[in-house]
């Protein structure tokens, strides 16, 4: 069937598009390259979503990621030195190499064979679903967890500045 | 229309429509420029162009002649990948945000119900653009510029976003479409008139996020030389050049939709009115930066987290007790 | 039944202190003194919780689940923040500044704590533990002029922001494979390796969690390193309350685990482990903190003998033995607290003649010691009698046989604290005397000292709350 290649070739290439920002940011030596990497991996994720119809929660993806997460990323990146003599400018050495990527493998190979020989019953046809009631979700089974992202919020902003501000002297 | 090839006909309409907005987004281009420059030049008591062709007509044109003739520069130093992805990512989404804006009855692009939140999406890859030119260029300008356009767009959009929830929460819908015809023919029946702070809020916004004067600190042309793209020549120059006009028309064709009524218009509703009213706004934009001075950055970031953010939050809690009695 | 709000009574008093305290940190320092009333309050929400214990029902949709369980739990968390509260009030190495701002971070994870006691919905279980575990993040690092608090605090957040990943990883293969987070509908799912292997790796991946807020062992690695760089104080609240959050998410989710099931097993091999190997490190360790961290990893591998068995009578147990842990190691840590007047860390040697210093502190440390072991007459005897009992009728005899060898392991070095505070000589100064210990607070630690005897001698007051508790795990979801 030419739809359903076509359907494999869209969904490949955006697995592959993935895989090679993934790989960018894990590999690359200089670290504004490795975000550029990230990024392609959060657009190729935000494409997965809209494959499964799932348009909104895609461009959120975009708008939250790409738009602002990565910038402020971008921001802490630019405030910090880059020392070209550090410990991390040295490659890993072979040994450390072989280790790192076995233990990267290891749980995906395990993960992965689970998922094709044991794959879960899912809806074969993606549905998409209004943003209303996406709200309409969000805002009645789950309205405690909802809530308490914002507490939790709270709680990380207040922390980030007890921690990195000096109260200034009462006057 | 029939689609030749056997194309689906909804991708035909799009590529159909990508095709004429490659050649609007040029125009308009050409057009922007000279019109910049003569408004520029007629608010300072000075003719403008006025050489090549008739009053200058031609200028944009030897311009652009101009720019795609010179030798593309990579400075040493810089990180050329990076520094040559940078004018792409900042143009390639523009052709995204053509594509959900209702130019007229039957003119948009594509019929989307998420039109809003994909322009609002898309919009934010250009910051990420002017970060990468401003740090791949290893120099210390550019990444001054780099470094305040992100504390600027992150600063700005929050309150454009609250701005323009608002309007969503008012017509239930994120189809620009739909807000348009639940807009009447005549001025006073605009969303304007109902939502006068959230049009202020969204215009100063989409100054900043534009990086138009008086909110164009990231390419300051007397402190930085040229901010980010202060390396760049030649076409690498002119592609954030037509990206950055390109986003003007964007987001004043966003605010017509929004907030003035669209194609909507007291006689012969069509794409006239929508032209008419996003050239007017640019044109106000225009008149903007040759009335206002640069404002310092510590003002540029009081001014979006001390007041319109929290007058953005409070027009948003009235808007959604008005929507709910 | 959506919103009940004398449901969320202990919730709502809590908030309300959060408010106040928030005031305080924005008010000016003048009303900073209101913070030593801090304690008070605290100790009145105990009885809040305790009043609240009639109570029972669903709320919010099915999320939030108010029982037996959750206000057993809710009494302990309040009367650990009391105590973290009042053994912090005049901590030496919190700048003066950032007091108010501690206090609104403790009280703040105390909220998270008893969030998770009620919550029967694995996203509200997810936001909770991050509730509680975001503010440790930002109380650790608390510490002045200690580069190693800084560590600690980077150790913590790296190592929690991790298993947060997995845990949320986890969660979407549960989501994936069973559709729903609610308990009580995934009560019904099968959770075996044969039918659904995906959801049971990733009910794995979510216990991860749990575990690394309760030290069991493979994540257990922060914990000597968190507690050593964080200030005793600090230390006192990480050591302690976090777990009984940690605890009560287990007895909830272990409604999911049939005895019969491999993850079971699984959680099994892992006590074992960790009760091994808790013990095993601290018998090397030299500096107090140090030994206490690896003693919790031991006593999270002791807990999960009751959440292993399953079964009422061992949930009960699990519950009675998270209060007495709290009981027995604050105690150990007021004493810690009360010796190291100027903050720094303690080693082994700074016990030395402790009974001479001050006999009182040297008591509740040796009480608190026997209990730790679970020596006869204290609490940590009838807690861990209650453990192995419950452990060994669902047939776990090789379990129990590991358990009871720790014991004796254990007693080597609990005891060791004890041997250097009464058999060694305490420093002397130029003058030849015996520097008393300044201000023992010795009512407090006596009253804690008491408490773990009296829990020890009397259990049933106790364990018969505890009872209805494990009966309302198992019971609601049968």
């Amino acid at each position: 069937m030419p739809s359903q290649s076509l359907a494999y070739a869209v969904l490949f290439g955006h697995v592959a598009f993935i895989v090679v920002g993934a790989l960018m940011t894990v590999l690359s030596q200089n670290l504004v390259r490795a975000l550029v990497g990230l990024i392609m991996t959060l657009f190729g994720v935000a494409g997965l979503f809209f494959l499964m119809s799932a348009p909104f929660i895609g461009l959120m993806q975009i708008l939250i990621y790409v738009g602002a997460v990565s910038i402020l990323i971008f921001f802490a990146i630019m405030l910090t030195q880059s020392w070209s003599s550090g410990d991390e400018a040295q490659g890993p050495s072979r040994k450390r190499a072989v280790l790192a990527s076995l233990t990267a493998l290891a749980p995906a190979l395990f993960l992965g064979l689970t998922i094709i020989f044991k794959s879960p019953p899912s809806l074969l046809v993606a549905e998409e679903t209004e943003v209303s009631a996406l709200g309409r979700f969000l805002l009645e089974p789950y309205i405690l967890p909802f809530e308490l992202i914002s507490l939790l919020l709270t709680v990380a902003m207040a922390g980030a500045v007890i921690l990195g501000f000096e109260r200034r002297k009462q006057r | 229309m029939n689609p030749p090839f056997g194309i689906p006909p909804e991708l035909f309409t799009i590529l159909l429509a990508l095709g004429l907005l490659a050649g609007f987004v040029g125009l308009n281009g050409l057009v922007l420029v000279y019109l910049e420059r003569k408004v520029a030049g007629h608010i300072q008591r000075r003719p403008g162009p006025f050489e090549v062709g008739p009053h200058g007509i031609l200028q944009p044109l030897a311009d652009a002649l101009k720019l795609v003739g010179k030798q593309l520069i990579t400075p040493r130093g810089a990180d050329k990948w990076l520094f040559w992805t940078a004018p792409i990512i900042s143009f390639a989404p523009v052709f995204v945000l053509f594509l959900p804006i209702p130019f007229g009855p039957v003119l948009t692009a594509m019929e989307m119900d998420l039109g809003l939140l994909l322009i609002l999406a898309f919009a934010g890859i250009n910051v990420l653009a002017l970060c990468l030119a401003g740090w791949s260029s290893e120099n210390k300008w550019s990444l001054l510029g780099a470094a305040r356009a992100v504390a600027q767009s992150v600063a700005y959009e929050i309150p454009l976003l609250l701005a323009v929830l608002a309007i969503a929460f008012q017509f239930g819908s994120l189809n620009l479409s739909t807000i348009v015809s639940g807009q009447g023919a005549w001025p006073w029946q605009w969303n304007i008139m109902v939502q006068p702070v959230a049009f202020f809020i969204y215009f100063v916004c989409a100054l900043a996020e534009t990086n138009r004067a008086p909110f164009d600190l990231p390419e300051a042309e007397s402190e930085l030389t040229a901010g980010f793209h202060t390396e760049y020549s030649g076409m690498g120059f002119g592609i954030f050049f037509l990206a950055e006009y390109a986003n003007m028309i964007v987001v004043c064709a966003v605010a017509t939709a929004l907030f003035l009524g669209g194609w909507n218009g007291p006689a012969a509703p069509g794409v006239w009115w929508f032209l008419v009213k996003v050239y007017l706004l640019l044109l106000v934009m225009m008149w903007f930066r040759w009335t206002y001075p640069r404002v310092r950055f510590d003002q540029l970031l009081n001014l979006s987290w001390k007041w319109l953010l929290p007058l953005a939050l409070i027009n948003l809690l009235v808007t959604l007790v008005l929507v709910k009695i | 039944m959506i919103f009940q709000i004398e449901l969320f009574i202990p919730e709502l008093y809590l908030l309300a202190l959060i408010g106040g305290l928030f005031v305080l940190t924005v008010g000016p320092q003048s009303w900073w003194r209101f913070l030593r009333y801090l304690p008070l309050a605290a100790g009145v929400g105990i009885g809040v919780a305790a009043l609240s214990f009639q109570f029972s029902g669903l709320m919010l949709y099915g999320a939030y689940q108010v029982d037996g369980l959750s206000q057993f739990f809710k009494l302990a968390i309040f009367l650990g923040l009391a105590v973290t509260c009042l053994n912090a009030l005049n901590q030496p190495t919190l700048s003066e500044e950032k007091r108010p701002d501690y206090f609104l971070f403790l009280c703040l994870s105390a909220l998270g704590l008893m969030l998770l006691s009620s919550a029967v919905e694995l996203v509200t279980i997810f936001l909770a533990l991050e509730l509680a575990s975001y503010s440790l993040y930002a109380l650790i690092p608390l510490r002045s002029k200690e580069p190693a608090a800084a560590e600690a605090g980077i150790k913590y957040i790296l190592f929690g922001a991790v298993v947060t990943a997995l845990a949320m990883y986890g969660l979407s293969y549960i989501l994936g494979v069973h559709h729903t987070t609610y308990l009580s509908e995934l009560m019904t799912k099968t959770w075996s390796w044969s039918e659904a292997p995906a959801a049971l790796i990733g009910l794995t991946l979510f216990l991860g969690a749990l575990f690394y807020k309760l030290a069991l062992f493979p994540l257990h690695f922060w914990c000597p390193d968190v507690y050593e760089g964080a200030s005793n104080e600090t230390a006192a609240f990480v050591a302690t309350l976090p777990k009984l959050g940690a605890v009560v998410v287990l007895v909830r989710l272990s409604t999911l685990l049939d005895p019969s099931m491999e993850v079971t097993m699984l959680l099994a091999v892992l006590a074992a482990v960790s009760m091994t190997f808790g013990n095993l490190s601290a018998l090397v360790q030299n500096d107090l903190k140090r030994l206490l961290g690896y003693s919790s990893v031991s006593h999270a591998g002791y807990v999960m003998l009751g959440i292993v068995a399953g079964t009422a009578a061992g949930l009960a147990a699990a519950a009675f033995y998270a209060v007495v842990y709290l009981l027995m190691n604050l105690a150990c840590f007021w004493v810690i607290c009360r010796l190291s007047t100027d903050g720094r860390n303690l080693k082994l040697d700074d016990l030395n003649g402790l009974y001479q210093r001050s006999p009182g502190l040297a008591l509740v440390l040796a009480v608190s010691a026997f209990a730790l072991v679970g020596l006869p007459p204290t609490a940590g005897f009838m807690g861990k009698l209650f453990l192995l009992n419950s452990a060994w009728m669902e047939g776990y005899h090789w379990l129990v046989i590991i358990a009871v060898l720790n014991s004796a392991i254990a007693i080597y070095y609990y005891l060791n604290l004890v041997r250097h505070a009464y058999t060694r000589e305490a420093p002397v100064t130029a003058s030849g005397e015996v520097q008393a210990v300044p201000n023992p607070g010795l009512l407090w630690g006596g009253l804690l000292a008491a408490a773990v005897l009296w829990l020890g001698v009397a259990p049933a007051t106790l364990f018969s709350f505890a009872q209805l508790a494990g009966a309302a795990a198992g019971g609601v979801l049968p």
